[in-house]
């Protein structure tokens, strides 16, 4: 899936996104080079961070095995800051993430253990429960209320509400749920797969499908949508569901993979999907960003960590490193997005005056 | 309780012993003076220069919890896992932050240094509360370190990790001491994939404070004694 595919869904995207997608034939080479260092620069980082970490750790590194460890590492990540992008391209930032993460695995966790439910209908009902809070989430906010507020409440919410489901303790023994958890397919973990599933579909989704163009519209320039009349409310509403059921996935995901559902929302999964977003260049202001960026986006916060973890090197200097490259690449974007902009401004103004001269 | 309450109690003789688990040490010294003078039986927690004494006081017992004494169980179950096992001496270390967490990481590493036979060699040093984090950084460090011989864990989820992270990697579990004590770690135990969890024995605190309390409330002028939360080990 092309990043520029994705880019010119939305309504809302900047005036330098949509010129560039629409005339990216006639772009002059200096346009050219700062669209694709704004678009696949992110791929380029990873390229880098590649190879130089090849290099230090060698021969640990470079090798099939910690390749699919990083893979594995990521995916967890990935899903969270798809949770996570999806609510942002629909134009609201979902902080509830972790604790609608905690209370579907907790739910999943007590079917399976406590009540006796089949695996099967216990996976079913926990997304089902993710998307039923993303409705009270979407419902909540489109009365009017600011979004950060209100997921951070549901956050709350959801996470005491975790504790109750389990009792106050984590729920162990979840072995059931290892074929999405530990378990490998062809030499691949399966949370890979799912993966892949999920970032195929979602992009699918958002650039081909009328509902998902219309969603990214929505968080770009809601009212534009609104105007064109498209009921924007809907489209939230979707970003929101769809936020909280890929919340409830990853959720149970880390409970698969450690066969046990801890009630507790833990805030660094948020804050690490946000990361992977903001690397992604995903825009806070929503409309603008790209999925398969944001899928580099983890692969890179899993790469640092697994080199930095393989050289010996204290975890800390993960975390710094991960929070640098992060307003680096804020700031980076935010400066190619101008340059663009300031040079398209130009040939425009050129054009026009030229045509008016003739 | 407040300790102005506790305070009015003892003043006014309504009690002959109490036991408090102190959340500030300062604003708590009036009520122990007051036992003092009033001899009333205390057990508090914590250490006498805590409540700017210099030593034990009559009729107060002073209960804390050891953290050295911890790391050092700790240290000390590991190497007699790697002495029994002779693995060699590479080991990966879970932290934490804090103070306490300190005295168990010096007092540990100290005694796992001194009692192994093979040279420890700590290959990675990390700090999560998150299983799966830690299953990860256990993961990533068996790339450059797959002999790695023994794992030194602090709690539940750390110890979730590293067993995890072993059998995802198809490698025999090596020897793994732990300071938690939750039901999966006690599983794990019994599984022979941890060697040995250390905790501290609350229940074992409890009694042993009541005891003490109906010692010292026979004979109040007595000085107290200073006590250690005993420690539990798994074997």
């Amino acid at each position: 899936m092309s990043v520029e595919t994705q880019d010119k869904g939305g309504a809302g995207t900047s005036a330098s996104g949509t010129a560039t997608a629409s005339s990216k034939a006639r772009l002059p080479a200096d346009v050219a080079i700062l669209v694709f260092l704004r678009d696949r620069g992110i791929f380029v980082l990873w390229a880098i961070l590649l190879i130089l970490f090849s290099i230090w750790n060698h021969p640990y590194f470079a090798s099939v095995p910690n390749a699919i460890l990083i893979v594995a590492a990521a995916s967890l990540t990935a899903i969270f800051a798809a949770s996570v992008a999806i609510g942002l391209l629909s134009g609201a930032l979902d902080l509830s993430v972790p604790g609608v993460a905690a209370l579907c695995s907790c739910l999943a966790g007590a079917m399976i253990e406590k009540w006796g439910f089949s695996v099967p209908v216990s996976l079913i009902a926990a997304l089902a429960f993710g998307g039923l809070c993303g409705l009270i989430n979407g419902r909540i906010v489109l009365s009017g209320l600011n979004p950060l507020v209100v997921t951070i409440g549901t956050l709350s919410v959801t996470g005491g509400l975790a504790a109750v489901v389990a009792g106050g303790y984590a729920i162990s023994g979840l072995s059931e749920l290892q074929f999405m958890g530990s378990a490998r397919y062809f030499g691949l973990p399966s949370h890979a797969y799912i993966v892949a599933i999920v970032y195929s579909g979602m992009t699918i989704f958002l650039s081909f499908t009328r509902t998902g163009i219309r969603l990214r519209a929505v968080g770009g320039n809601a009212e534009a949508v609104r105007r064109a009349g498209i009921s924007a409310n809907r489209y939230q509403l979707y970003g929101f569901i769809l936020s909280a059921m890929l919340a409830a996935l990853g959720g149970l995901m880390s409970t698969a993979l450690v066969t046990q559902a801890t009630p507790t929302a833990n805030p660094a999964v948020l804050f690490t999907a946000l990361t992977a977003v903001f690397l992604a260049g995903v825009s806070l202001r929503g409309g603008r960003g790209s999925l398969p960026r944001v899928l580099i986006g983890a692969l890179i916060l899993a790469t640092i960590s697994n080199a930095l973890t393989i050289a010996g090197v204290q975890p800390y200097w993960a975390t710094i490193t991960t929070g640098v490259l992060m307003i680096a690449a804020l700031a980076f974007d935010k400066y190619l997005t101008e340059a663009i902009s300031a040079r398209l401004v130009k040939i425009s103004n050129a054009t026009v005056h030229g045509s008016v001269k003739q | 309780m407040q300790s102005q309450q506790l305070q009015t109690l003892i003043e006014t003789r309504r009690i002959n012993g109490a036991w408090a688990i102190v959340i500030a040490e300062p604003p708590m010294v009036p009520a122990i003076e007051a036992a003092i003078r009033n001899e009333v039986a205390l057990v508090v927690s914590g250490r006498p220069a805590f409540y700017g004494f210099d030593g034990p006081q009559p009729g107060i017992a002073f209960s804390a919890i050891d953290y050295s004494e911890l790391g050092g169980a700790l240290g000390g179950k590991l190497a007699e896992c790697l002495n029994e096992r002779a693995v060699g001496g590479k080991v990966f270390e879970f932290i934490e932050t804090g103070a306490n967490a300190e005295l168990i990481r010096e007092f540990g590493i100290q005694t796992l240094t001194s009692n192994s036979k093979a040279e420890i060699e700590i290959v990675n040093q990390t700090d999560v509360r998150d299983p799966v984090q830690a299953q990860q950084q256990v993961l990533a460090a068996l790339q450059a370190n797959p002999d790695i011989a023994g794992v030194y864990a602090l709690n539940d989820e750390q110890t979730l990790g590293a067993v995890t992270a072993f059998e995802s990697a198809g490698i025999d579990v090596p020897c793994i001491v732990t300071s938690g004590g939750g039901d999966e770690v006690k599983r794990f135990h019994e599984e022979g994939k941890v060697y040995s969890y250390v905790g501290f024995d609350f229940a074992g605190d409890a009694i042993q404070n009541f005891q003490t309390l109906l010692k010292m409330m026979d004979n109040p002028t007595e000085p107290g004694p200073i006590l250690n939360i005993p420690l539990v080990y798994s074997n």
